[in-house]
């Protein structure tokens, strides 16, 4: 098994997005806000979002993730592209994917810095996207503890018999899935340098992606949200027992 | 068979929004940094300023600028160019006429009808047009010829409602490859693409509307004959002569270009040349309601759906529907036949806020000096306080796989309250059925006006104080004043046809014919504009006749000019001379009186003022589809000597109805009656509904005309008269309760529905037979006894002495009928005596039959006591609804050996639970056996026993018996 990664850091979140144009009823912005109800369509294919830091700035990437897509659907492909003077000449395919499904998808990249960042989609018809993320993972040093669930289903619904016993039906509204991630002897720098930065900047407000498994199990994804707080007690060592109670919905 | 389904809910509610881009023509709102005339050269990105604009780049830069109803900020300037670079594409559309198909820029094949703003789009304006296809064989479209580029891609898109048929856009085979088309699945939201075309696109808008797109590339520099047209599983067939399709807009462009809907009226909308522009500050926007607007007189009100989920909905990846929906139960409206209208159906809605951004909302967020705060509908409310009473739409899907449109069922209601965001971040919403605006209205509607002078007992002439005259239809009215009702002839007028006794006088038809009738003529359309002429030579003074008033009543189509046009000596009928009465006033089978002020013209000055008016023309329709009558027309001078003055032909027109002739004092209030004289019973409902503003569209005329023609007949006919203002929802109770119906709102099918509480008519069939074994979930069933409602004896007291007397005074009633079931008020049954008192306002003389009818059902069906009983089903079980009749087997519901009955029973009530259905049932036990007579032209029994047979042919029956004859 491997480490349980954080994905909610995003370049798109940097700069104003630029798309090359955006069907009415959408807009790109929405892309950044981390809802999966808000969505961006472009206007016509190929298309492109753009976010550009600046000359002399720069900010660092080791993954791309997607959530509420349907590029499979519409046969496209997407691309992420880097630029070091905003896509004025220059212009680096990192990666590219034509989805086998409309799943969520992250995909990991060599690390680079650089000063602009592009998706870039083409195809036929026009797809939908809902959340994008270019960005750095947050990686846990520690191990889930024993006990944690990654495929629990928790259906909200009922089930229905008759007068005389036969089963008749059964209504569910969503399945949902509640855990709390427990990862043990957690160094204190750790909790100071990356954990406690994470948690002001995104984690405490914004659903972020959980990929419990990158190794095993990549496609296994969820849009977590935290319910509550994040809990670091001490132990012994200068270590703390990291905890939080999160929920997500299976789509 | 589906053992687990999904549910999902959601909820479109509208909200006000103004259809205007700020300081966008007419909108005048913001503080201009400049205004000119753009020069040629614009691009789909640029727009080229006036010579005399800045010279300084990037002066404006940051600015917005608006051309017409276009908007876009300058991202870049050039001062020397005099270029501006925005930051959208600008809309255009090559179409004319894009939200018009009723006019004839746009060619029909193949239709039948157009009718002109039967509904209302998407965006709230009454103005989406309903195209019904013809009946013969082959395509049925409207359609534009347009000119095409080779190698260039263009899309056309339209907003488009199923009114029975599903879409197929086409580019037409002149400039594309063939089949540059594809069709359009307006149910289950899904397309086919002809193989000439490149994409097409389908999406979900609220109130069952959709987008739909269709891109190709054209091979050849020609023309093309694009359609929008009518498909039935090919987009050749043969009609039906009534399904058709909602269009409410149309789009066309370069696929390449902005894809934002413009309306394109007589001319196309291309890019930006020429057009005088607005240069506006930023940051200091409306948020396009009444409330924040900042230049109300230009708000022209709109609606924008928000279209909200369930949680957890999986929700397609093109929709943008918020997942709020926390919880939502839907109670029907409870049917209370004992009562006569239904209780008001509700849906009660938790939903969830959150502080989300303001993109959707806002249009000019990205300028906004401040991003927004708060949190959704803290916003949304803050911005929009008139939410209460705007229709909302709540649908329900279970769902066996994924989002699947088809399995929405939608129901339709107004928002009755909308409260929080409360400290826990919860709304609470509740819907309420639209008869809840008749819980609102007042019929009569409450008059203004007054006496201005004393009336003796004598007089003929209700001297009205000035202006007050206005108020009262110019040609017959019954008005109250204390308890005396007056049947004036008509207001006091210069001159006036009144078109009776088949005369026409000499009136005519242009663009149409002109038939007389005994009280009124009717004026058919033959043309898009149809046209009224008066005789010529009228000869009327205009400066002393300003007024030109009309009684008249539509009876086809909704499309409507509303125009009177005139003729003097120095021109004839002319655009350059009319006033318009506009919005449409006209509702369907319903008498307006129409007022043009000729002193206010919308074309020609004082033009009316200044001449002596020849002839007269009145453009009333729009369409060739609209049908007119007119009962009269008539003139009356300038306010407010005679224009406010009531007359009577003689002193035999005071006291009616039954009241006495009585003086009255300067000031004493002059309420305009609404009257009925031997009407069927179904058109008062029907009246009393549209007086309550129920649109005519949501209440089934048919269903009431029906169950009158069956049930009631010419017995039931209503004389009475509505003399002071009462709810209107008290009076549709009464009146409904009085014939032996009920009246409730059909969420599902979006209408005010009426039956007479009555046995299953032949032909008619239940709707489901549902058994404890298979359908009824356990534990559930309770049956109620409702001994309350238990009556030994019903009197109805009707035929008042006065229309204005005490309603409540049995006195004032000169008759009555009563049942009595002497064997209920026996000691050895129930041993007491239990009248129920009916005193009628609607009943008279003439219905002596239909009230004994009624007192003798009342009494068979409330002898024993009824019984309610309660439910509850699996969602399989969801598509029954109140008003649907069911058999239901349980063991609850025996004959006294314990043999279970099965009972049949009227649904009255449903709740829903999530992942169930509460039903309330009520046994339709009629205390007597009831059947229809076999018709001669039926089969015999046994073969046929829906019916009662009174006897073969011969008048014996087989073994010589005679036959049946009716007691």
């Amino acid at each position: 098994m491997s480490l349980p990664r954080f994905l909610y850091d995003s370049r798109l979140a940097d700069a104003v997005p630029v798309a090359s144009g955006t069907a009415a009823g959408y807009d790109v912005e929405n892309l950044t806000d981390w809802r999966p109800a808000t969505k961006w369509q472009a206007d016509a294919l190929p298309a492109t979002v753009t976010v550009d830091l600046g000359a002399g700035n720069s900010a660092a990437v080791d993954y791309w993730a997607l959530w509420g897509h349907d590029l499979n659907l519409q046969a496209a492909t997407i691309e992420l592209r880097r630029s070091n003077d905003g896509f004025a000449g220059n212009d680096v395919l990192v990666d590219s994917v034509t989805p086998a499904d409309d799943q969520p998808f992250v995909r990991y990249v060599t690390p680079f810095t650089d000063r602009a960042f592009r998706l870039r989609i083409t195809g036929a018809t026009v797809p939908t996207l809902a959340i994008a993320a270019v960005g750095e993972y947050l990686e846990i040093p520690r191990g889930l503890r024993q006990g944690f669930d990654a495929t629990q289903r928790l259906p909200e619904g009922l089930f229905n018999r008759s007068v005389t016993g036969n089963p008749i039906g059964r209504t569910i509204k969503y399945e949902a899935w509640r855990q709390q991630l427990v990862f043990d002897a957690v160094s204190w720098s750790f909790i100071r340098t990356t954990w406690l930065p994470a948690w002001r900047a995104h984690l405490r407000s914004l659903p972020f992606v959980l990929q419990w498994d990158y190794l095993n199990y990549p496609a296994e994804l969820i849009l977590a949200n935290v319910v509550g707080g994040s809990e670091t007690p001490t132990r012994p060592g200068s270590f703390v027992t990291l905890s939080l109670d999160v929920e997500g919905l299976w789509p | 068979m589906t053992f687990e389904r999904r549910e999902i809910d959601v909820v479109e509610l509208d909200v006000d929004r103004c259809l205007n881009r700020y300081g966008a023509g007419p909108c005048t709102a913001g503080t201009d940094v400049a205004t000119g005339t753009s020069q040629a050269g614009a691009t789909d990105t640029t727009i080229v300023l006036a010579a005399g604009a800045s010279g300084v780049d990037d002066f404006y830069n940051g600015d917005a600028i608006t051309v017409a109803d276009r908007r876009a900020i300058i991202a870049d300037y050039d001062g020397t160019t005099k270029v501006a670079t925005v930051d959208r594409k600008w809309p255009v559309n090559n179409l004319t006429r894009s939200r018009q198909f009723d006019h004839a820029d746009w060619t029909r094949s193949g239709i039948a009808s157009v009718t002109a703003d039967a509904i209302a789009a998407p965006d709230g304006l009454l103005a989406a047009d309903l195209v019904v296809e013809d009946g013969a064989a082959g395509v049925h479209q409207v359609s534009q010829s347009l000119a095409y580029s080779s190698g260039q891609q263009y899309a056309l898109a339209a907003k488009v409602r199923s009114a029975g048929r599903d879409l197929v856009l086409d580019f037409g085979a002149g400039a594309f490859p063939a089949a540059a088309s594809a069709s359009f699945d307006l149910v289950n939201g899904t397309r086919a693409v002809g193989a000439g075309a490149d994409q097409a696109t389908i999406r979900k808008l609220c109130d069952g509307y959709w987008l739909c797109v269709l891109i190709a590339t054209a091979n050849a520099t020609a023309s093309s004959t694009t359609s929008l047209g009518l498909y039935n599983g090919a987009a050749s067939y043969a009609g039906d002569g009534q399904s058709g399709l909602y269009l409410a807009a149309a789009h066309h462009r370069k696929a390449d270009q902005s894809d934002d809907f413009i309306e394109a009226v007589a001319t196309a909308i291309g890019l930006p040349d020429g057009i005088a522009y607005r240069i506006v500050e930023v940051g200091g926007e409306c948020y396009h309601t009444f409330e924040t607007c900042q230049d109300k007189a230009n708000y022209l009100r709109g609606r924008q759906c928000w279209p909200f989920c369930t949680v957890g909905a999986p929700v397609p990846a093109e929709l943008q529907i918020r997942p709020y929906i926390r919880r939502a139960v839907p109670a029907s409206t409870d049917l209370a036949v004992e009562k006569g209208l239904a209780t008001r159906g509700k849906v009660t809605i938790d939903l969830l806020d959150e502080p989300s951004t303001d993109i959707e909302a806002d249009p000019y967020h990205a300028t906004r000096p401040i991003p927004a705060a708060g949190s959704f509908f803290g916003r949304l409310l803050a911005r929009s306080p008139n939410i209460v009473g705007r229709f909302a739409r709540f649908r329900r899907a279970h769902f066996v796989g994924g989002w699947a449109e088809a399995e929405f069922i939608d129901g339709l209601y107004v928002v009755d309250s909308i409260a929080g965001p409360d400290g826990t971040g919860q709304v609470d919403l509740v819907l309420k059925d639209p008869i809840k605006l008749a819980d609102r209205a007042k019929i009569p509607a409450p008059s203004s006006g007054q006496l201005a002078v004393a009336l003796s007992v004598a007089d003929t002439r209700l001297q009205l104080r000035p202006g007050d005259g206005l108020d009262y239809p110019y040609w017959t009215g019954t008005v109250r004043i204390g308890d005396e009702l007056i049947a004036y002839t008509n207001r006091e007028v210069v001159k006036g046809w009144n078109f009776n006794n088949d005369n026409l006088e000499s009136f005519q038809g242009f663009h149409a014919t002109l038939a007389a009738g005994e009280f009124f003529a009717e004026l058919t359309s033959t043309d898009v504009d149809p046209q009224l002429w008066s005789p010529n030579d009228i000869g009327l003074n205009g400066l002393r006749n300003r007024y030109v008033a009309a009684r008249i009543r539509r009876t086809a189509g909704t499309a409507w000019a509303g125009q009177c046009r005139y003729a003097t000596a120095a021109h004839g009928f002319s655009a350059s001379y009319y006033k318009a009465v506009t919005p449409d006033p006209t509702l369907a089978g319903q008498w307006v009186v129409v007022t043009w002020d000729m002193h206010d013209l919308d074309a020609g000055g004082t033009d009316w003022q200044n001449s002596i008016v020849r002839r007269l023309s009145l453009n009333l329709g729009a369409s060739v589809a609209d049908v007119f009558e007119v009962d009269w027309i008539a003139f009356d001078t300038p306010a407010p000597v005679s224009s406010d003055i009531l007359a009577l032909t003689d002193t035999t027109f005071r006291g009616q109805w039954g009241t006495t002739a009585a003086a009255g004092d300067a000031g004493d209030a002059v309420q305009l009656c609404t009257t009925y004289q031997n009407v069927p019973a179904w058109q008062v409902l029907q009246d009393l509904l549209l007086q309550s503003q129920i649109p005519a569209n949501n209440i089934n005329s048919a269903e009431l005309q029906a169950e009158d023609e069956t049930w009631l007949g010419e017995s039931f006919q209503i004389s009475a008269v509505l003399s002071e203002p009462e709810s209107a929802s008290k009076l549709i109770q009464e009146l409904a309760l009085q014939i032996g119906g009920f009246v409730w709102w059909d969420a599902v099918a979006q209408q005010v529905r009426f039956q007479v509480f009555s046995p299953l008519a032949v032909g008619e069939t239940i709707a489901a037979t549902l058994t404890a074994d298979g359908d009824v979930v356990e534990r559930s069933v309770r049956v109620r006894v409702r001994d309350e409602l238990r009556r030994t004896a019903v009197q109805i007291w009707y035929d008042r002495v006065s229309q204005t007397a005490d309603l409540g005074e049995l006195v004032n009633y000169r008759r009555y009928r009563v049942h009595v079931d002497a064997d209920a008020e026996n000691a050895n049954l129930y041993g007491d005596v239990r009248p129920e008192i009916i005193a009628s306002r609607w009943l008279s003389a003439q219905n002596d039959a239909a009230v004994a009818a009624q007192a003798y059902r009342r009494l068979a069906f409330y002898r024993k006591a009824p019984k309610n009983i309660d439910i509850r089903l699996d969602m399989k079980d969801r598509d029954l609804w109140v008003g649907d009749v069911i058999d239901l087997e349980i063991d609850q519901l025996t004959d006294a050996a314990g043999v279970p009955l099965v009972t049949r029973c009227l649904i009255i009530r449903r709740h829903d639970d999530p992942g169930r259905v509460n039903l309330t049932l009520l046994p339709m036990a009629f205390g007597i056996r009831v059947a229809f007579i076999a018709p001669d032209t039926g089969a015999a029994y046994p073969a046929d026993d829906e019916y009662v047979h009174i006897c073969p042919d011969s008048g014996f029956f087989a073994d010589g018996s005679p036959g049946y004859q009716p007691f």
